[in-house]
């Protein structure tokens, strides 16, 4: 128990006025002379014991009563988490008071003394408890002249809930406003606006007050969720660049849960590390002041827009599917949705009515007319409380075409023994001149090197029985980079090769292939076995024949590995087609050849959007994703991650020197210079970068060179050598995903020139080092800036965007928080070509669904906060500014003391009529003693007469 | 007169007879209600001293009795020597008995005179009163013992004996009313005139056995209980220190509201006890508070006797 006007506690001395009161009584009687001595003992005697009761009792209650008001005026509280129960303190502080007061009326000395030297001993204990209650307080709340606080706005959507004419942002706003306002001085501000992803809008904390309010004032909000956990990160940054001793976290926010990362106690124990961590030793306190959660929302919200085809060409219709839900609690009819697509506008479609919980799909079909990135855009007139989440944007790249390489395995055999030549066909069915969507080019297998692969979207390998090494490592890369990989295993492949074949993500194949099986009467692909997005055309449709084609061979397997999909069966059970993803790309694995060898199936009607649907899905890993989540700031991943950087030199200190990255070390000059412009001989390369080890255990590195080559892992050479065609390096221990600080230098002297780096895995596997396996920063450095340009955001302001290659692989990033909506952004010239040469590409940070579904913090999430941080909840700006001088709130008692002492108050009334009841005090006792008789006037007038002849004579 | 001649040498005493009083008494006269024994003859004194018409006894001549007094009747008859007495013819012998114990120190704000003083005032108004028709007055003081005891007399000087008497008297501190007034019920010649002025401040049963005593020596009884008008009302408010004035019990320190109810009830059931008593014994109860001046309580007392 606390008090919030401790100085009016010296109003406790005012318990002595009935003290002092009776005393005066006491001491004022003046002796008196009395003759009637006898009666009065006879009276007191009688009554002594019963009338000091009664003066104890009153003296009591009148002591109690002056107390309570005066603690209740100085206003007590209850501190949150009080380690001393006012249960306990505040009866043991009355019960003094009351032994106090009382001990005046006693009339035995001795019991007066004891009395009163007891209640003095319990009311100094009494204030010790208060004392100690307030120091264990002043602790958590230590107070001192410079604070830092930094304020976290929640700028999520649901905080633009109206209530009363004014959303709770602007209601947030204000209150924080009145905050810096009143703040006591010293106070250094920092200013988070949090959404998605959260904004420190203030530099470093700012102690003049004008300009946190300017800064206060600009506060938009941003929508999204509201990522309170990256939010307070970012806050807590802000405070340690404070130089504040004491620091505190005040939340303006609605306690949506979402965000909050409540299920994850590891980021939370994370965060109290960073706290208890601050500079000083300071820990901050949480200062939440919470907007109570609506009892009622209306509210329907868009929670996602889907196209039936990850890839977008403009050759034929798409499904855009737009999903509606009502997450509020109430009945809403939502109005017309508004779809937009580019500059065209769709017809508007309504919505009947929707209840709680319900959720509709609308669906449109549209056949895009131009190429390139686009956005569909919806805004559905929703009628409710919450519109920010009746908009919704969704960018589509459409392709103008999708490249597909096949590698032809049977190339010198007939057309109908070749699927190359079958599955070339069906992508581009039309003469060569004429331009399709789908794209195919046919190589020999013979023919297949790493530079082949270009701009592709799709690789089919269709029945080619093995691959050149190096050839291999780049096609894993290619698909870890978000390629489509189509393995066609028909009988000339050779399934031990494939069975090992690996690359940055593991095995590349989602199955083991086994021996070739030639069932007598042959085999259906059995369609109630289809499982697969892209098969769904086939499923169930009917005219689809897909089932019907008799299949003569097909290729056993086994072992399907974690993740992968038997997306169809033949009718004996085995798999027909395998798929999975791999890194950003997709595999897909049909176990027979798709020539007239095997069977009737590329005879087939089905056939051709068979070849078209599995196409469009292996190239789906490939397009660069236009739409991403809402995170720390938007970005986009390109392709082509991975690699070191490399820095060209002349040996001879002839011209400039060249910098780019490379993705492995694997070159053959021979006798070319490796650029165009730089010399052929006599230069030199050192690459640099992390390598992130795969897998753990002993590795040997494998060089093949001419001429000099050093590489360090670490610092530490691993492998030195001169004109060494071949070397190895002696086994060294890495342990997976730890990067390890790469180097490697490289020298030419003259003549030919080559130089490639392998190794050997721990599981006996010897590769050219992938390009995902480096990346090309080192310890110290997070990413390298390829590029920069600049955006425009949702908002219209303009953002800078910059290209880097670092751990996460090729980035776009915009800068500032994700703001979610659309953005313009402009693309570097450095990353033109992995956009396809657009100079501008739209990008959408999707608006997270879950926001719309409001649920509120719980009493285990507060108890996970509370493990962390000294959290407070407050209800308003007084509050936040008491917690911040460090004067108490908490639950306040005073009432539960006005209502005891209105009590007192009439106890004490009736307890002294009682009292003056009993002693009759009020009875008019008349004592009858000098008779009035009547006496003769003629007695009396003959008395005055004799008394008036006596005056006469004086 | 007596009193012009006491009046022109003004000795300190006689302020206790102040002309007011002097003068209202001037008329009045007291009359005995008790004729016993059927001799008395009103206020009138006998003009022949120490003779008296009615024959009472003979008694033995001693040496020293006044040949006059001798029955020479029988001497001749029968040769003894015997003394002829007679019925003292004097009408009232009157005994103011005057309490001047401790309690009747107590004065009170009401009125001017402690209890005491108006004893004083009443005891030498009485006596004149006496006096002045001829009657003899005597006095008696007392506190918790005999003080002093005058025999009544019916000389003119007597007034101003009884009044140097009273002058001196200062009051004492213990009492034991009952008790003493045993000893001057029994000190008192029968059948006298006794007044008790006294706060009878005792236990009632100790007065009443004393008045009873008084009855038995054939006493006309008349009791002024004199009281305090604080003593009837008991008008404090505030805490009080009392202090008593007799000595026997120590300081008390009371809330007054508090016990005046109670006091008050005991008060009166007192003054019942002792009225009741002297209407059984015939006694004239005189309750008089200090507040009355003296001459309107005796002039009310006579009043009420004449009737």
């Amino acid at each position: 128990m606390l008090f919030r006007n401790p100085v009016l506690l010296a109003g406790l001395v005012g318990v002595l006025i009935p003290v002092i009161l009776h005393l005066i009584r006491r001491q004022a009687a003046k002796p008196y002379d009395w003759g009637a001595m006898r009666f009065l003992f006879d009276t007191v005697a009688a009554r002594r014991r019963r009338m000091e009761w009664e003066d104890f009792l009153l003296m009591i209650a009148r002591c109690l009563l002056i107390a309570l008001i005066v603690l209740a005026v100085a206003r007590p509280f209850v501190p949150p988490n009080s380690g001393i129960p006012w249960l306990f303190v505040l009866p043991l502080g009355l019960f003094g008071v009351a032994a106090f007061g009382g001990s005046f009326v006693l009339s035995s000395v001795k019991g007066k003394w004891v009395m009163r030297g007891s209640a003095i001993l319990i009311l100094l204990a009494a204030g010790f408890l208060i004392l100690k209650e307030k120091n264990l307080n002043l602790e958590r709340y230590q107070t001192s002249e410079r604070r830092d606080v930094a304020i976290v706005i929640d700028g999520s959507t649901s905080m633009l809930l109206r209530k009363d004419g004014k959303t709770i942002f602007e209601r947030a706003v204000e209150e924080a406003r009145d905050f810096v306002k009143g703040a006591p001085k010293g106070t250094a501000f920092s200013i988070v606006l949090g959404g998605p992803a959260p904004e420190l809008k203030t530099g470093t904390p700012l102690t003049h007050r004008a300009d946190v309010l300017e800064v206060l004032e600009q506060l938009e909000p941003v929508g999204g969720a509201f990522r309170a956990h990256d939010a307070l990160g970012v806050a807590t940054l802000s405070l340690a660049e404070g130089r504040g001793s004491s620091r505190d976290l005040v939340v303006f926010t609605d306690l949506q849960r979402i965000g909050w990362q409540f299920d994850s106690t590891t980021s939370w124990a994370n965060l109290g590390d960073a706290w208890e961590g601050l500079p000083d030793g300071a820990k901050p306190r949480l200062l939440l002041r919470s907007f109570a959660p609506p009892e009622k929302l209306r509210n329907v919200s868009i929670t996602g827009i889907e196209l039936s085809r990850d890839v977008v060409g403009t050759d034929r219709e798409v499904a855009i599917r737009i999903s509606i839900e009502n997450t509020g609690t109430e009945v809403v009819t939502p109005g017309l949705m508004k779809v937009t697509v580019g500059e065209n506008e769709l017809e508007p479609k309504g919505l009947g009515q929707m209840a709680s919980g319900e959720s509709s799909v609308l669906d449109y079909r549209y056949q895009f007319s131009e190429t390139g990135p686009q956005v569909i855009k919806v805004i559905l007139d929703g009628n409710d409380d919450l519109s920010g989440d009746d908009i919704a944007e969704k960018a589509v790249w459409v392709k103008k075409t999708l490249p597909v390489l096949i590698v032809e395995g049977n190339a010198g055999a007939s057309f109908f023994q070749r699927a190359g030549g079958y599955l070339s066909l069906a992508l581009a069915p039309v003469s060569e001149k004429e331009e399709t969507f789908v794209d195919p080019r046919v190589i020999d297998a013979a023919a297949l090197t790493r530079e082949e692969i270009e701009d592709d979207a799709v690789i089919v390998l269709a029945d080619v029985t093995r691959l050149p090494a190096s050839a291999a490592t780049r096609i894993a890369d290619f698909v870890i980079n978000g390629g489509g990989l189509w393995v066609v295993a028909g009988p000339k492949l050779d399934p031990s090769y494939y069975n090992s074949w690996r690359g940055g993500d593991g095995k590349v194949m989602p199955l083991n292939l086994g021996e070739m099986r030639l069932p007598e009467k042959g085999v259906q692909a059995a369609p109630g076995t289809f499982d697969h997005p892209a098969l769904s055309l086939f499923k169930d449709e009917v005219g689809q024949d897909l089932g019907e084609a008799v299949i003569e061979g097909y290729r056993k397997s086994s072992n399907l590995v974690e993740g992968a999909l038997a997306a169809a069966r033949y009718s004996d059970g085995e798999i027909f087609l395998a798929t999975r993803n791999y890194g950003n790309g997709r595999v897909f694995v049909t176990t027979t050849s798709l020539d007239a060898r095997m069977g009737s199936l590329p005879a087939r009607p089905s056939f051709v959007p068979f070849v078209h649907e599995m196409t469009n899905w292996l190239a789906g890993g490939q397009a660069v994703n236009l739409n991403v989540r809402a995170s720390w700031s938007p970005a986009l991943s390109l392709p082509g991650g991975g690699g070191l950087k490399a820095e060209y030199r002349s040996l001879e200190n002839r011209g400039e020197g060249l910098s780019r990255i490379d993705p492995a070390i694997d070159f053959n000059w021979e006798s070319r210079a490796p650029e165009k412009g730089f010399p052929a001989d006599r230069f030199g390369v050192t690459w640099t970068g992390s390598l992130i080890p795969p897998a753990s255990g002993e590795y040997v590195f494998e060089v093949t060179v001419d001429d000099k080559f050093q590489l360090k892992l670490d610092d530490e050479i691993v492998y030195e050598g001169e004109e060494a065609v071949q070397g190895r390096s002696s086994k060294v221990e890495l342990l997976a995903g730890k990067p390890v600080v790469f180097s490697a230098s490289y020298e030419e002297e003259w003549g030919g020139a080559w130089v490639t780096l392998s190794w050997e895995r721990p599981d006996g596997i010897k590769e050219v080092i992938p390009a995902s396996v480096f990346i090309p920063v080192g310890q110290d450095e997070s990413r390298v800036i390829l590029g920069d340009s600049s955006a425009k955001d949702p908002m219209g302001d303009e953002r800078n965007v910059a290209a880097s290659l670092g751990r996460r692989g090729k980035l776009l990033e915009v800068d500032g928080s994700a703001i979610p909506g659309e953005y313009l952004v402009g693309i570097p010239d450095a990353v033109q070509d992995l956009m396809l040469g657009e100079k501008e590409v739209p990008l959408v940070v999707e608006r997270e669904g879950d926001e719309s579904r409001l649920e509120f913090w719980n009493d285990d999430d507060r108890k996970l906060v509370g493990r962390e941080i000294s959290l407070i909840e407050v209800k308003s700006i007084k509050d936040i500014l008491a917690a911040l001088r460090g004067e108490g709130f908490g639950q306040e008692i005073w009432k539960i003391l006005a209502i005891a002492a209105l009590i007192l108050f009439f106890l004490e009334g009736v307890l002294a009529r009682w009292v003056s009841k009993s002693r009759e005090a009020g009875e008019e006792v008349k004592v009858d003693f000098e008779q009035r008789d009547e006496i003769p006037d003629s007695f009396l007038r003959s008395a005055a007469k004799t008394k008036g002849l006596k005056g006469g004579e004086a | 007169m007596a009193e012009d001649a006491d009046r022109l040498k003004m000795p300190e005493c006689m302020r206790l007879l102040a002309p007011e009083v002097v003068g209202s008494l001037r008329r009045l006269e007291w009359l005995s209600r008790s004729r016993k024994q059927g001799t008395l003859t009103g206020r009138h004194s006998s003009p022949d001293k120490g003779v008296s018409v009615e024959f009472a006894e003979h008694r033995e001549y001693t040496l020293g009795d006044d040949l006059r007094n001798l029955d020479w009747r029988v001497m001749a008859k029968s040769d003894r020597n015997v003394i002829k007495q007679y019925i003292e013819e004097t009408n009232l012998r009157a005994t103011m008995v005057l309490d001047v114990s401790g309690s009747m120190n107590f004065k009170g704000e009401e009125s001017e005179l402690s209890k005491f003083e108006y004893g004083q005032y009443l005891a030498a108004a009485l006596s004149y009163l006496f006096i002045k028709q001829g009657d003899a007055s005597g006095l008696v003081t007392f506190d918790d013992t005999l003080r002093t005891s005058m025999r009544a007399e019916n000389r003119p000087s007597q007034v101003r004996r009884i009044c140097e008497e009273l002058h001196e008297t200062k009051p004492g501190k213990e009492t034991g009313v009952g008790k003493v007034l045993n000893e001057v019920a029994e000190r008192i010649p029968r059948r006298g005139l006794v007044i008790i002025i006294s706060d009878l401040f005792d236990e009632p049963e100790q007065i009443v056995e004393a008045l009873h005593h008084f009855d038995y020596r054939q006493h006309e009884l008349v009791v002024f209980h004199l009281l305090a008008e604080e003593e009837l009302s008991f008008p404090f408010q505030t805490f009080q220190r009392f202090h008593d004035l007799e000595g026997v019990e120590e300081m008390l320190r009371i809330d007054p509201q508090a016990v005046r109810a109670a006091y008050l009830k005991k008060l009166k059931e007192f003054i019942a006890s002792i009225e009741s008593v002297c209407g059984t014994l015939r006694a004239d109860y005189v309750p008089v508070t200090t507040k009355t001046p003296v001459s309107e309580a005796l002039v009310r007392y006579l009043g009420r006797r004449k009737r």
